[in-house]
């Protein structure tokens, strides 16, 4: 009886592996599960937006899609992963403003130019946000104190070398003025601090400070962006004010470069379709970002080529290329 | 308010609803209980099923995992030395050796009956009191944190073993690891050995399960399978009446500390269940029963990791600014039902925010039910022989801890620090002030240098913050408090030395 | 040398000391001047570490050698052993052969280095866990295990 058990499970065990491991790939693309890697962490904005994207881009592709996180080094791991991966398609990356530090840091075998750009799907313009009720009025008065005695105005940003640093930074540099950096873990701990006056500025998104702004407990100075926000008819941007500074939080896919042209294009296709539909667009609604979040194929590609010089020299002369 | 309240009732009360919270709370003890798998994943995981439904039930189904997974961890805590969730770690000190002396059951009774009421009591005061508490997150600056973090360090020296050096020094080596991989205060790599796997730090889930629950199955391998002795018999007893009554003051202590420290954003359940098992120990009367199976301990540390979840919703619901993981997650979700969490969700959406208030209420009532009917239940995996537990406990290890961040490298620090674990008995150092100090380690590094920069190099800024100053107290006393205890028993003998040499007279 | 302490706190000593000096190569910004930089908090962590480790060092020798050598259970000792080389092939086993293979070969493997004798048990549990595991993390949980030539 024992013996017969064990021969069953042992039976069970050989078929199970058998069949696991025998399934064949078709030549149509999509025919099999594709793996989308994000690098940073569960329940973190580029995976709410990743799963967001492909609710309706599984039925589209009619394939399973499964989201990983692949954490390590700023994205530095997952884009050795994609490297050591074929370019077939099958395996997408998530592509935002770390990922290209990273590169630019020269922490990764990745460039830019081993990435093709598929879609984008969010776009979120950074801010310098101040108390309401606080010490400074508005960003000149900001500037002006800054130029007065340099290193007076701590600005927090979420991390350093970072977006919101680069971005800051940038800012600074067009008016000639410095500022003195207090890296923070994320915008809920830069707007406490903000609240509480251990911090004059913070570089926040709509999306982070909305709702403290709601109550007028904080607002925008200056966006950094070319035209004044809908939503914010009377914060001037940093176009305006003579700094030629764009900058955002923004979030996409992309694939290794050698990926054929037609699987691009599918790729790219079924993402523009999918993130067209409602539950995709309440997504950006909700978190108070425009239609225009939505950017695929070559301007995609258009845009990531205008960034990478930035994050390229600005990385240099921060002195965070690693060499 | 009453009226809203009544009225969030109602509607947790619809069928859908009410199925909300069960499925959250079964999902999230689940989650719980398996290590590795946490809360915030489970959070996310859930988040793409929650675009389709309506928002009460979708936020308090998240909300009631959050619950869920709480108590879930100290489920393989107290079974099988296993942390299921980092929160989880002090539970295993007395819960363990009381699951070893054949009493799981009431082990697992006490976890759930005391996380229940922690996190009632944590709920109650959101309710009441969440706008004016959201003030509180505000006052708290890094030099703070830094004077708050101390504090929770400085009970590294009486947790673990007996020599006071070997903690300490447990406690500088947890911190010290936590320094290794990106320094985020200048952005620059340390101590990563160019190895990319490295560069974002150790996190201490591994380290946690691979000193907890690997190093115990090593352990387990000394006895092999000829030496166990069916010595276990399992007493589904639960506890009684009495056992609880005994505890009431350590509950009232932990479910204040847990929720305190809920509502500061940047710390939550575990920092919160190490204070409240320390100061339960430090008030207890028989301090020395500690860590062999006091059923104090474990009422002290599931209800302090339970009132944090009230606790860290507080400035969630009430600043948009989310305390933990989970929250953030919840935060997102509250976004996606077009609900903008800060001061004026309270009035915008009051309907819904009771609700979910409410539905959390019956998160907590829930897991009570099922974790007091589930105690018998769940005790009886200790029936299944070592031989075949210990194997399984291991690839739950591995599958969990890769499963963490799909990341081979944790897996292969969780074994190392089970192998670790294992060896550094012998040698006198125990697992938790290790595991502490990696817990606060970052938030002393950032805290403080943080303060440097925002107070210029001033080091008494410490000093003169009431709320820094108070915690610096409190960590000179607790440091002091044997000393000052053992001259306080002596002059009180003293006393009676004299007094009786008086009435001689 | 019969002193456990002692020897684990020279060790020590010496793998602080490697560490304190490592941290002198660690980078910092040209731009960011005004902050403490990263070997600040490191250096005064394993000064701090020194210190205990100079107290620990102390007491081992004032307390002398170990009185008794604990005589160990050589078998114990063994099974100890071979269940961490198990642990530690069960780890490469799931990086490179797959995991729901590697979980059943390390059951196998455990239980008989326990000395498990019981055919049927080992199978039993050899084929049940992987399945249950399989089904909780990629059905349920949608987690992505490790796939390698095997499954």
């Amino acid at each position: 009886m024992k013996k017969l058990l064990f021969s069953v499970c042992m039976a069970v065990l050989a078929l199970g592996f058998a069949v696991q491991s025998g399934v064949a790939a078709d030549d149509k693309y999509p025919s099999k599960q594709i793996n989308w890697y994000i690098h940073s962490s569960a329940g973190g904005g580029t995976d709410i937006f990743s799963r967001t994207a492909a609710l309706r881009l599984r039925r589209i592709l009619k394939v399973p899609i499964v989201i990983s996180t692949m954490s390590g080094g700023s994205g530095a791991r997952m884009l050795n992963h994609m490297m050591e991966q074929p370019a077939d398609g099958y395996t997408i990356v998530s592509l935002t403003n770390s990922n290209l530090a990273t590169m630019a840091r020269g922490r990764t075998t990745a460039q830019r130019e081993d990435i093709i750009g598929i879609a984008r799907g969010c776009y979120d313009p950074q801010s310098l946000v101040i108390k309401a009720d606080g010490k400074h009025k508005d960003i000149q008065g900001i500037l002006a104190a800054a130029k007065e005695k340099p290193g007076s105005i701590k600005i927090g940003v979420a991390h350093m070398a970072s977006i919101d640093h680069v971005a800051s930074y940038a800012l600074g540099k067009a008016a000639g003025v410095e500022f003195e950096f207090v890296p923070f873990d994320g915008g809920g701990e830069i707007i406490v601090a903000l609240l509480g006056d251990v911090i004059d500025m913070g570089v926040l998104n709509p999306s982070e400070f909305m709702g403290q702004y709601e109550a007028g407990k904080v607002k925008p100075a200056v966006f950094l962006v070319a035209d004044r926000l809908e939503g914010f008819p009377d914060t001037p941007t940093a176009k305006e004010l003579g700094y030629d500074v764009e900058m955002a939080t923004w979030r996409g896919v992309g694939v290794k470069a050698g990926t054929p042209p037609e699987v691009v294009k599918i790729l790219r296709d079924a993402f523009q379709e999918s993130m067209s539909h409602k539950i995709y667009q309440n997504y950006l609604a909700d978190n108070s970002m425009g239609p225009e979040s939505v950017l695929t194929g070559e301007e995609w590609d258009a845009f990531l080529d205008q960034k990478w010089p930035i994050w390229k020299e600005t990385m240099d002369e921060l002195g965070y290329v690693e060499k | 308010m009453l009226d809203q309240l009544l009225l969030g009732f109602m509607t947790i009360m619809e069928p859908m609803n009410f199925l909300a919270v069960f499925l959250g709370v079964l999902g999230g003890m689940i989650i719980g209980s398996l290590p590795g798998l946490t809360a915030p994943m489970g959070c996310a995981l859930l988040i793409p099923f929650t675009y389709t439904m309506q928002p009460v039930p979708a936020i308090t189904m998240l909300v009631s995992l959050y619950c869920g997974a709480m108590f879930g961890g100290s489920i393989a805590a107290i079974l099988v030395h296993a942390p299921g969730t980092p929160a989880a770690a002090a539970t295993t000190f007395d819960g363990y050796p009381l699951a070893q002396k054949g009493q799981a059951g009431k082990a697992l009774g006490m976890a759930c009956i005391s996380s229940a009421l922690g996190g009632l009591f944590s709920v109650v005061v959101l309710i009441l009191l969440a706008p004016v508490l959201a003030d509180l997150a505000i006052k708290f600056g890094p030099p703070e944190y830094f004077a708050l973090a101390i504090f929770g360090l400085s009970m590294i020296s009486s947790l673990g073993s007996k020599s006071v050096v070997k903690n300490l020094l447990g406690g500088t080596i947890g911190v010290f690891i936590a320094c290794i991989g990106m320094d985020s205060i200048s952005g620059f790599s340390r101590y990563d050995f160019g190895i990319t796997h490295l560069m974002d730090g150790v996190s201490f889930i591994p380290v946690m399960i691979g000193l907890f629950a690997a190093a115990e199955v090593f352990r387990q391998a000394e006895k092999g399978v000829r030496k166990i002795v069916i010595d276990r018999k399992i007493s589904g007893l639960l506890p009684t009446w009495e056992e609880i009554k005994s505890v009431k003051t350590t509950l009232i202590r932990s479910s204040l500390i847990g929720t305190f420290i809920g509502i500061l954003p940047a710390e939550g359940g575990t920092v919160a269940s190490f204070i409240g098992y320390n100061e339960a120990k430090r008030f207890s009367k028989e301090p020395e029963k500690f860590g062999t199976g006091a059923l104090e301990g474990v009422a002290a540390a599931e209800c302090a990791n339970n009132s944090a979840t009230g606790g860290a919703m507080v400035p969630t619901m009430a600043l948009g600014i989310p305390g933990s993981g989970t929250t953030a997650v919840i935060l997102g979700a509250l976004l996606v039902h077009g609900m903008r969490p800060g001061p004026l969700l309270f009035i915008q959406h009051t309907d819904v925010v009771y609700a979910v208030f409410i539905g959390m209420f019956f998160a907590n009532l829930m897991f009570l039910g099922l974790g007091l009917g589930g105690a018998k239940v769940f005790s009886q995996i200790l029936r299944v022989p070592t031989y075949v537990l210990s194997p399984i406990i291991l690839v739950l290890c591995v599958v969990g801890t890769y499963a963490l961040h799909n990341n081979m490298a944790d897996v292969w620090i969780m074994l190392i620090c089970g192998l670790v674990g294992y060896k550094m008995k012998e040698y006198g150092f125990a697992a938790a002030p290790i595991v502490l100090g990696l817990v606060l380690g970052e938030l002393i590094e950032i805290s403080l240098r943080r303060s440097l920069i925002v107070f210029d190099n001033n080091a008494f800024i410490f000093f003169t913050r009431p709320w820094a100053l108070t915690f610096i107290v409190l960590t000179v006393l607790g440091l002091c408090s044997p000393a000052i205890r053992s001259w306080v028993e002596r002059r009180g003998e003293k006393n009676k030395k004299q007094q009786a040499a008086d009435s001689q007279e | 040398m019969n002193n456990k302490d002692l020897r684990m706190s020279i060790v020590m000593m010496i793998i602080f000391i490697i560490l304190f000096a490592l941290s002198f190569t660690f980078k910092s910004s040209d731009v960011v001047k005004s902050h403490t930089t990263a070997s600040f908090f490191p250096q005064v962590v394993l000064v701090v570490a020194m210190f205990l480790n100079a107290i620990m060092m102390y007491q081992s020798v004032k307390n002398g050698p170990d009185k008794a050598k604990e005589e160990g259970d050589r078998d114990a000792f063994w099974r100890v052993v071979l269940s961490m080389v198990a642990a530690i092939a069960f780890g490469l086993g799931v990086a490179y052969l797959g995991t729901l293979a590697s979980i059943s070969l390390f059951i196998i493997g455990i239980m008989l280095i326990w000395g498990v004798r019981k055919k049927s048990t080992i199978a039993l549990n050899a084929v049940i866990t992987p399945i249950l595991i399989y089904l909780i993390f990629n059905k349920i949980l949608l987690v992505q295990l490790p796939a390698g030539i095997l499954m």
